[in-house]
């Protein structure tokens, strides 16, 4: 590290530092920048509607999502009191978008947590010690040499198809990424004079890990991660058209739109409904991300 | 250069490795009595304990391994539950029409992706530029399947302008012009997040070249704009973009089974979704250890383009 460099980083550490420990002005400052972007804040608004629509869904659904209905299936969007039409079985498609949207959020973000736990540990175990990460990197290349959605499907089509399988799938194949990302992070940090000064003063690898290394890795991981979720809720939905994630009557995205594809010449809403909501949830969470990295960590750029 | 290549050949040796082991455990995930599993619900004891002796299911992991792998690299990879024939066969002869998919699309995603790019950076913030740069950014977040079916709906069922299945016409003239025809959509479809992906890069890449020291040198001495981006910029830019292309033919690889699915293409993605759906794993297990095979030494062509386009990485390799 070069020192004039280092000199003049400290102002703006010392900036970001007094931030944080300012909320109010931090929350102004965040409430000021989504007001100036307004793609950034209606992508907000989005993903909170989603989180809302999945947890009110009993409360918000007008009908039952798997209540067969055949006299009045594929039903156009606006007859008899279902706005956006009913599927090949009659079921009013509404209803299953709002249950559907608890399974495709859960599939999007508990395999993105997981995955990001996984790789932040073994991306902190590599970049620290030495002596494991060339072991770990290898292996790391290894699951990078999979297309990531064969490798999910060979591990899906072997358990059997789930819902839990495929969210497994999914965290085996997103933590290299997490993990690489962490240990380059890590390798840069070490190097840092506040890891050499705890060092210095007699700090334990497990504290330095925990108190000085971990805590700065997590903004990266936070941004990642809002990207990888945007990612993970079209990638699960993919997983579920193929047939490898939840079973029938389960109303899920990803199942919808695939039961949709038989009936696409009579009845256009049922597939492209469920694909214009995977669509706009993943698109609202890669704006996030954007927002987020702009935010949070602006001298890192893509 | 030789030095460079060897070198590459060999890092390639135990990612392969690696690979094989990933896939042999994957089947090993099998839950309960994999003999009885493979067997199928309607085997009898016998049946099943002759499949747990012919697949050495009695031995230890490592020899079931060594057995598996030397089977495999003679291109042994054991036999379909389904149809009862080699898995080997019935892969490579669906290879090739995945390759054509897979070929077309790349060549699709350049097309689009890179002269989007190129036109981004040099007219930045243009409506153009803003425009492709939104289209971008919708084709990272697009479903590749949805955006399947939204073209069957358009091109196909309303317009009525391009087949929404197959390979070739049942009664038609066949040939290449039909297989072109069958192909616009499918390929069209599978390109669209590479393209997106392609176009983001280039012209990140070549806004940031475009303020290095040789280009200004270049525009000092007096160079025509377009002469200073197409001789000094966009070969520095493009480099990146080779490398991504690398990962993007992974991708490719991966989204065809989404994309045969949706335009029932006959390649290896939909013989895998039709795999899954029989349940018939040494049929999966085949096809995703031949596509990760494939995938691997792509990349090592990358690597080795790579090494040819730019000269500094085969010396500090």
């Amino acid at each position: 590290m070069n020192e004039s460099r280092s000199l003049t980083a400290r102002p703006a550490l010392l900036e970001i530092e007094r931030r944080r420990h300012d909320s109010r002005s931090f929350t102004a400052l965040v409430w000021r920048r989504l007001r100036r972007e307004p793609t950034l804040l209606t992508a907000l608004a989005v993903v909170v509607a989603v989180i809302l629509m999945a947890i009110l869904a009993p409360h918000l659904a007008p009908y039952d999502p798997t209540q067969v209905a055949p006299q009045i299936r594929l039903a156009p969007p606006g007859i008899a009191g279902h706005v956006l039409g009913t599927d090949e079985l009659g079921r009013d498609a509404l209803s299953r978008l709002i249950w559907g949207s608890r399974i495709s959020l859960i599939v999007g973000i508990v395999p993105v947590v997981l995955s990001a736990l996984g790789g932040t540990a073994v991306g902190l175990v590599a970049g620290y010690y030495g002596r494991l990460d060339q072991i770990i990197t290898r292996s790391l290349d290894v699951l990078f040499a999979f297309p990531a959605i064969l490798l999910a499907l060979a591990i899906v089509s072997t358990l059997g198809p789930s819902i839990y399988n495929a969210m497994l799938a999914i965290t085996v194949v997103a933590i290299p990424s997490f993990a690489r990302l962490v240990r380059s992070l890590v390798l840069g940090l070490r190097q840092r004079p506040f890891v050499e000064a705890a060092q210095s003063l007699g700090a334990g690898t497990r504290r330095i890990l925990w108190r000085h290394i971990l805590p700065n890795t997590v903004s990266s991981v936070i941004i990642y991660g809002t990207f990888e979720t945007g990612k993970t809720i079209v990638f699960a939905a993919a997983l579920s058209f193929l047939g490898l994630g939840v079973r029938p009557p389960t109303p899920e995205w990803g199942a919808m739109l695939s039961e949709g594809r038989t009936v696409l010449a009579n009845a256009w809403h049922v597939a492209t409904i469920p694909g214009l909501a995977i669509f706009l949830v993943s698109l609202s969470f890669n704006i996030l991300g954007d927002g987020l990295r702009d935010a949070l960590d602006p001298r890192q750029t893509m | 250069m030789l030095r460079f290549s060897i070198d590459r050949l060999l890092a390639t040796v135990p990612v392969l490795l690696g690979v094989s082991i990933v896939v042999f455990l994957t089947m090993k995930m099998i839950p309960g009595d994999a003999a009885q599993v493979l067997a199928g619900p309607q085997a009898t004891q016998e049946q099943v304990a002759l499949i747990r002796q012919s697949l050495g299911l009695d031995r230890p992991l490592y020899v079931q391994y060594a057995t598996w792998l030397s089977r495999a690299m003679r291109g042994n990879l054991g036999r379909s539950i389904q149809l009862e024939a080699p898995v080997t066969d019935m892969v490579l002869n669906r290879l090739r029409n995945t390759l054509i998919l897979a070929v077309a699309a790349s060549v699709l995603a350049v097309a689009i992706g890179v002269p989007a790019g190129i036109f981004s950076a040099t007219h930045k913030s243009s409506i153009i530029d803003r425009a492709s740069m939104v289209v971008a950014l919708f084709g990272n977040s697009m479903p590749t399947f949805w955006l399947g079916l939204v073209f069957i709906l358009v091109f196909s069922l309303h317009f009525r302008l391009f087949p929404s299945n197959g390979m070739y016409s049942l009664r038609g003239p066949g040939g290449l012009p039909d297989l072109l025809w069958h192909l616009t959509l499918p390929a069209l479809t599978l390109a669209g997040v590479p393209a997106a992906v392609l176009a983001r890069l280039t012209r990140s890449n070549l806004l940031e070249t475009l303020t290095d020291d040789y280009v200004r040198t270049a525009r000092a001495k007096g160079l025509r704009e377009p002469r200073v981006v197409a001789r000094h910029a966009l070969g520095n830019a493009l480099l990146p973009v080779v490398t991504l292309m690398g990962i993007q033919v992974g991708y490719l690889l991966g989204g065809s089974i989404l994309v045969e699915t949706v335009f029932s293409w006959p390649g290896l993605g939909l013989q895998l979704y039709d795999a899954i759906g029989a349940r018939d794993l040494p049929l999966v297990q085949g096809g995703v250890l031949l596509a990760a095979t494939i995938f691997v030494l792509i990349n090592l062509c990358v690597d080795l383009s790579y090494g040819v386009l730019d000269p500094r990485i085969r010396y500090s390799a």
